[in-house]
Parts: C-alpha cells; structure tokens; sequence
C-alpha cells in the first residue's frame, strides 16, 4: 500500500516541483539574489539612519523651538525618509519609476480633491506652528469657546473646558477666525462698570471706590488703579474701575473687589440705583389704577394729622 | 519684666498640652503642642478688621488666642526638639518708592534706606537641619508689578517711602532696614522713581531692638541694561556689631543683574484706550 501511495502521489509531485524548480532557478540568478539583498540592506540601514536622523532633529529643534514644531519635523524626516527608501528600493530592483511618478501625480490630484480639508489643516498646522500665537497652556477663546490648550497637532487643536468639556477644533478654523489669547501676557485688566445714584457726591465715590481698590492686596499697585466718570445714563451716574491683577488673581480680585464695594456703599450710604422708568398713560387712556399698601396709609395719615393737611379716602 | 526682642529668636521648649504665645508687632502667633500634632494660629485676619494688637510678647504660656483664628496643624514626632521662631524676608522682591522724586546725577551715587516688614518662620529645632512649619507675613503685603504689561515680575508693594538718612530711620521690630547704595556709571542722569529690591540675596542681622538686611549696592552703567547687583556680605556698616539672625534664603552668586529701577510710569496710560 505505501509503495502505491508513493507511485500515485509523491512521484507526480516531484516532477512538478522538478519542473518549478528550473523555474525558480531560472528566475532566482546570482544577479537577483544579489539586488534583492542590497534592497534589503538599503531598507535596513535607511530605516536606522532616518530613524537616528529624525529623533537628532527633533532634539535639536527642542531647545530653540516649541515641543509641537519639534514633533513636526522629526515627523517630516521619518517619512520623507522613508519615501527615499522606497524609491531607492525600486529603483536598485530594476522597477521604471517614471510610470510610478505619473501615476502617483495623477493619484495625488485625485487624493488631493478628496481629502482637501485635511491637507487645509494640515499646512494651516505648519502656519500655525511658525506664526506662534499659542502654545500648549495658555487660555484662548475663539468663537464662543474659551478653554485651555492640551495640545496642538497637525490636523487639530485640542482645548479642555474650564466645565471639563473636551474640545476638538480643526487647524484652519484657527486661521480663519479670530482668536483671543487670554493669557498670552502676564498681567491683566479688571474693569468694573459701577453706577450710583445721581445725588450721590461723585467725588465722593471715586475716592471710595480708589481706597477699595488700593487696600485689596491682589490689586497691583503699578499699574496704579484708576477710576473715570464714565457717562451720564438714565438711570444712575456710571463710573469705571480699572484695576489691574497677575492673570491667576483675575477672577478672584473681580469678585472680592465687588463684593468690598458693595459692602462699602451699604457703610456709607452710596445708593446703587434700580433703573427707573416713567409711565405717561397718554389723554386719550383712562386713568391707571393705584394701590397704596395699608401701612402707607398710615403713615400718610400720622404726617396727615402732624401737618394738618387732607388725608386720601382709605 | 521688661522682654527683649532677642529673647523673640531663642529656643522654647514646648510640653505636650502647652499653648505658648508670642507677639511680633502687629503679628499674634500661638503655637500649642498635643502628644502627636504641633498647631500654630495667628491673628492675621483680625488686622483686617481692625481689631488686632501691637507690641512684644515673648513665650507668653497663659495667653490663649482669641475667637477665629485659624490653626495649621502638623502631625508627626519631632523627637523633643524645641520650637523657635525667626525673622525671614518676603518670598518675593519688594518694590518702593523714594519719600520724593529724585534723580541721580551721572557719575553720582546715593543710599537709600528700605523698610521691609518680615516675615516670621516657624520651625523646630530639628538636627542636622531645622523643620520649618510655616511662614507668616507680619503684614500682608499689596502685589505690584515691575516690568512692562508684556513681561516682568511679580513683587511686594512696601507703603512706606525710601529714606535717604538713617536718623529719618522709624526701627520696629517686625521691620528691616535695608540699606541700598546706587551707583550711576552712565552718562546720563538716573530717576529714581520706583526701586525693586531683591530679597533672596539679603541675610537678616540684629542689635537690640533693630532689624538690619545685609547691604545691596546697584549698579547702573548704560540705560537701558539690567543693574549689576552685589548684596553684601555681612551686616551694613550702620550695624556693623549686628549679630546674623537669618541667612540669605538663597547664597549671592557673581554677576548677578536686574531690572531694578524703574519709572512709575512705565506703563504709559496703563494700557488704557479713551473712547
């Protein structure tokens, strides 16, 4: 039974290898062996110097540039270099780069009209990192989102919320919009919009407000706190504070300085008024209903009585 | 019995359940020592209302504080080390202005003497080095800035005016005195409107009831550049038998420069836009 099987199944597949085999041999001459070993050596040892060469220029751009632009570049080295590596690869193995690179263009134009958002951010990622006008850390607002940068990559930007909300902007909003940079520098401006009563000594309250502002010790001393009589408004005579704090005693000195001057006017009778408003019905209108409460009655009647005058029907 | 201020920097021993009392100007500091936690509280948010004290209170062991204080509070064995306080400079660069404007003649020099309120360390008396529990600012200080709305660095506004004699000179024992030699090696005259006094550099030296800061002399040699500066070493040549009380909470190193004379308005309009 083994010899059978060895006739009807093993014989014939030594012939056929027999025959692939001079195939093989055909195609696998010295010559090739030999390029495709180059080829690999080239693969190998490309690999460790872009490698080497990438990771060195990310290094030295580290200590003149930012962390981001320093990732950039090494990222443009490594696949720059591999893409020389490619080509020499096909090249040394005998392949006609000329039908590569024409199909890559029209590829590239194709692939370019498809994906040219990406490639927006992309280069609007490269604008960004040269103009500069943030980095990681600083407080920006751009739209109606104010957050904190985490970090700047090549397609998007990535804020965190100061509710903890995650954020995810793409590159080229960046470049279309405007964008404030909250804490770009060190010191910042506190402006309080304060209106007091128009019997109120103007004078008066701006000394106030100037002492208030002086003894808050979160408020710098230079630049020196200022206070304007701002305008006459309908309803109150408005002044503005203008304080100046670190960025990190912002928030802080605005509402503490509001609450001292609050306390402040109730000590010194400062009046901050509601806003009033006239109501004229008009001839042609019947006349508006009044309701006076109980105890103003009272009281207009005890004045009534002391001043002899005519008291209102109850 | 009359108490000295030396007697405020000396080692006090504290026993388990004690609360000992001392009183440094306007600065009311209780320390009280359970078998496993030290505690330390003072009045400093009393001052703000208006009701804090003044004076000299050495290791008062029958004092305790009043309502509202806050205490801090360390829990650990410190071996029966005693406990001990001392004077130390603000964390951060003091600013000044001089009583009146002056300008410094090219080639000119003047002295100027600072008040700068301490602050009070408290530490115990650990081996090899001591533990330090807590600073305490004997008056808290207003923030100002030096330097441009651009960059610049954060300080200490001091209220009360530069002197230009040691006889103009108020001593308190919660203040130092600096005195700070400037030299203008430059062509031009040099206004003196607002100084920056580093304090990182300067050690704290004591006789009888004065403070005095080691000296600091700048160095002004074209406009525009940063002042050399040269904290000195060893007391002032007004204190010269002043016993070191605190060292430098950082050792002076060559070639040290600053940015500090400044002009008051050197921030024109404060960034401020008239609409």
């Amino acid at each position: 039974m083994l010899s059978r099987l060895t006739a009807d199944v093993a014989l014939p597949l030594l012939a056929a290898a027999d025959e692939n085999g001079g195939a093989i041999r055909t195609l696998l001459t010295t010559e090739k062996l030999v390029l495709i070993l180059f080829a690999v050596v080239i693969v190998v040892v490309g690999w460790a110097v872009i490698r080497l060469l990438s990771r060195m220029a990310e290094q030295a751009t580290a200590r003149h540039w930012s962390p981001e632009r320093a990732s950039l570049i090494r990222k443009i080295i490594f696949y720059g270099g591999w893409v020389i590596i490619v080509l020499t690869v096909l090249a040394q193995l005998g392949v006609r780069l000329t039908a590569i690179l024409a199909t890559a263009g029209i590829a590239g134009i194709a692939i370019g009209f498809a994906a040219q958002t990406s490639l927006s951010n992309v280069i609007s990622g490269l604008f960004l990192s040269i103009e500069k006008p943030f980095k990681v850390g600083n407080m920006i607002q751009i739209g109606d989102t104010l957050g904190m940068v985490l970090s700047i990559d090549l397609i998007s930007v990535k804020l965190r919320m100061f509710d903890n909300r995650f954020v995810r902007i793409p590159n080229e909003t960046f470049i279309k919009e405007r964008v404030i940079n909250v804490s770009r520098f060190p010191v910042r401006r506190v402006d309080l919009m304060l209106g007091v009563a128009y019997k109120e000594d103007v004078a008066r309250v701006r000394e106030v407000l100037l002492d208030e502002a002086h003894q808050h010790p979160l408020a710098l001393e230079d630049p020196e706190p200022l206070c304007f009589c701002w305008e006459f408004a309908s309803s109150s005579v408005n002044l503005l504070l203008v304080v100046w704090a670190v960025q990190a005693d912002f928030l802080k000195l605005k509402s503490e300085l509001l609450m001292n001057i609050k306390a402040r006017f109730d000590r010194e009778g400062i009046e901050i008024p509601f806003p009033h408003v006239s109501v004229y019905p008009g001839s042609a209108a019947r006349p508006l209903p009044i309701d006076i409460p109980p105890e103003t009655v009272r009281r207009l009647r005890a004045d009534s009585d002391e001043g002899g005058g005519e008291m209102p029907p109850p | 019995m009359d108490q000295q201020p030396t007697e405020l920097w000396t080692d006090t021993t504290i026993e388990p359940g004690e609360c000992v009392h001392w009183r440094i100007g306007p600065l009311g500091i209780w320390v009280r020592r359970t078998e496993s936690e030290w505690r330390v509280a003072d009045d400093r948010g009393l001052h703000e209302t208006g009701a804090g004290e003044n004076g000299l209170i050495v290791a008062d062991r029958k004092s305790e504080p009043p309502a509202g204080v806050e205490w801090s509070r360390w829990a650990g064995d410190s071996d029966g080390a005693p406990f001990r306080l001392r004077p130390i400079l603000p964390d951060r660069a003091v600013v000044v202005r001089p009583a009146q404007a002056v300008a410094l003649l090219s080639r000119g020099s003047a002295r100027i003497y600072v008040r700068i309120p301490v602050w009070i360390r408290a530490e115990l008396a650990t081996q090899p080095e001591a533990t330090t529990l807590i600073d305490i600012p004997t008056i808290r200080l207003s923030n100002t800035w030096f330097g441009s709305l651009f960059e610049g660095e954060l300080c200490y506004w001091v209220q009360t005016t530069a002197r230009r004699t040691v006889e103009e000179i108020p001593h308190e024992i919660h203040v130092t005195v600096t005195p700070v030699q400037i030299i203008n090696n430059a062509d031009e005259q040099l206004p003196l409107e607002k100084i920056c006094v580093g304090t990182e550099h300067l050690g704290i030296y004591q006789t009888g009831e004065e403070l005095w800061t080691s000296q600091l002399k700048l160095i002004h040699s074209k406009e525009g550049d940063p002042q050399k500066l040269e904290p000195g070493k060893g007391p002032p040549p007004e204190a010269a038998e002043a016993e070191l009380i605190s060292p430098p909470r950082t050792k002076p190193k060559p070639g040290l420069a600053s940015r500090a004379i400044g002009l008051v308005h050197s921030v024109p309009g404060a960034g401020f836009v008239m609409r």
